[in-house]
């Protein structure tokens, strides 16, 4: 689903194998990278953050990050995944980033008050989409990457595992569990999950 | 299925309610910010653009400036980190160093030299005889002639044993003193290897030795003796 075919028309494939090349050729390797990516990245954060200001934000962190990151990138077996993971948890630092920001915001002796207000100014849907981001900034990191890579990018669990470099029994660990916490934080919006039942 | 969809009835489970909250919609005017954000990013990072940076001879001069600060911070970094390992390092070690053992010898040969010259008179046995007259005669020998090698408590003797070696005349002495009196009671004499001894002083000796310190101070007048010929 973070799958844009018009990303892979123009990347016949990029070597970041070897880290003795130059730094010039090494850069032109992660432009090749980033632009062949750039799509499944922009929307990947897109997705989570939803606001135009944050996903700059997280799309500058989490293209700092990489550039950090190149070596081990080079040596990753799914840089495609490495890279959706790296945008995921910006995205979440983001939200989480966000989440601390409104509450210095809200007075401590009127918090819920002021809570509600808020909340009752919002339309239905801005208000499920509202606790559904800050059900996802609450998860920890890798099961929030776990998840999010799991039901917005259907992507397999062997995916998700070479994306976190864990086993794909932790990656379902990390699925389950994410999937747990969030129905138990948003049981007034979704039911149990009949997938996971069955697994 | 969107929210608006939904029936109150049947809730959708957690990946259907992610999907349809968080929908992929990324408006074209947020795309096209992003974009341009991904190409200032690389424009950035080509070495070109630092080049370019560069050949503007104030940036250059204040860039050297920033890169020799950087390097003075991070050679101070390291001494301090090496001074910090040296500290803990002598911490760990337990025992007094090379240096700090030293000074404890020098103390205790000034220490005996101190105490032998105040004596007024010493008389040992055999052949240490002819070599001490007197104490200022052992106290020279202690001060200029000879070297604190090693000190020791021995408890059979119930004594401080000194050890000194006369480079000299390539010999050891081994001064057992008396630990109220600070005077030695027993002098042995042995000769290292490479020494050429007279003939009667050939096995070297073991001398038992008394003192008579001056009327009035406040150190033993005398030790008691025990004498052991060799």
């Amino acid at each position: 689903m973070l799958e844009n075919p018009g990303d892979a028309a123009a990347c016949g494939g990029y070597d970041l194998v070897s880290e003795t090349v130059p730094e010039s050729d090494r850069e032109a390797d992660f432009a090749r990278l980033v632009l062949c990516q750039q799509g499944r990245m922009l929307r990947s954060i897109w997705r989570v953050v939803r606001d135009p200001d944050l996903a700059e934000d997280a799309l500058q962190n989490a293209l700092t990050i990489l550039w950090r990151k190149l070596p081990a990138l080079a040596r990753h077996p799914n840089p495609e995944a490495f890279v959706l993971r790296v945008c995921l948890n910006a995205a979440c630092d983001q939200l989480r980033a966000r989440t601390r920001r409104r509450r210095r915001t809200v007075p401590l002796d009127d918090g819920h008050g002021a809570a509600c207000v808020a909340r009752a100014e919002l339309s239905q849907e801005s208000a499920v989409l509202e606790e559904v981001r800050e059900a996802i900034s609450r998860l920890r990191r890798r099961e929030a990457t776990a998840i999010l890579l799991r039901a917005l990018g259907d992507e397999s669990y062997q995916t998700i595992a070479r994306s976190l470099g864990c086993s794909e029994v932790t990656a379902r660990v990390h699925v389950l569990h994410a999937r747990e916490k969030l129905q138990r934080w948003l049981s007034h919006l979704c039911r149990p999950s009949r997938k996971e039942a069955s697994s | 299925m969107t929210m608006t969809e939904r029936t109150p009835g049947s809730p959708p489970d957690v990946d259907t309610l992610l999907r349809t909250t968080l929908p992929n919609d990324l408006p074209p005017d947020v795309e096209t910010r992003l974009r341009n954000r991904i190409e200032r990013f690389l424009v950035d990072r080509r070495s070109g653009a630092r080049n370019g940076l560069a050949a503007v001879p104030w940036f250059a001069s204040v860039s050297a400036w920033a890169d020799a600060w950087r390097t003075v911070r991070v050679l101070r970094v390291a001494a301090s980190a090496a001074l910090v390992v040296c500290g803990i390092a002598l911490h760990t070690v337990g025992r007094p160093g090379v240096f700090a053992a030293s000074m404890l010898r020098m103390n205790e040969s000034v220490t005996l030299w101190e105490t032998v010259r105040r004596a007024s008179s010493m008389r040992c046995t055999g052949v240490a005889q002819d070599e001490f007259a007197s104490p200022a005669d052992l106290a020279n020998s202690v001060y200029r002639h000879w070297v604190l090698v090693d000190s020791a408590f021995v408890p059979t003797e119930a004594a401080t044993v000194l050890t000194f070696q006369s480079p000299g005349e390539r010999a050891q002495y081994k001064l057992v003193v008396d630990p109220s009196s600070r005077l030695p009671r027993r002098i042995v004499k042995t000769w290292l290897s490479g020494a050429t001894p007279r003939d009667h002083l050939a096995k070297g000796y073991d001398a038992s030795c008394t003192w008579e310190m001056p009327a009035g101070d406040d150190e033993p007048s005398a030790t008691e003796i025990s004498r052991t010929g060799r």
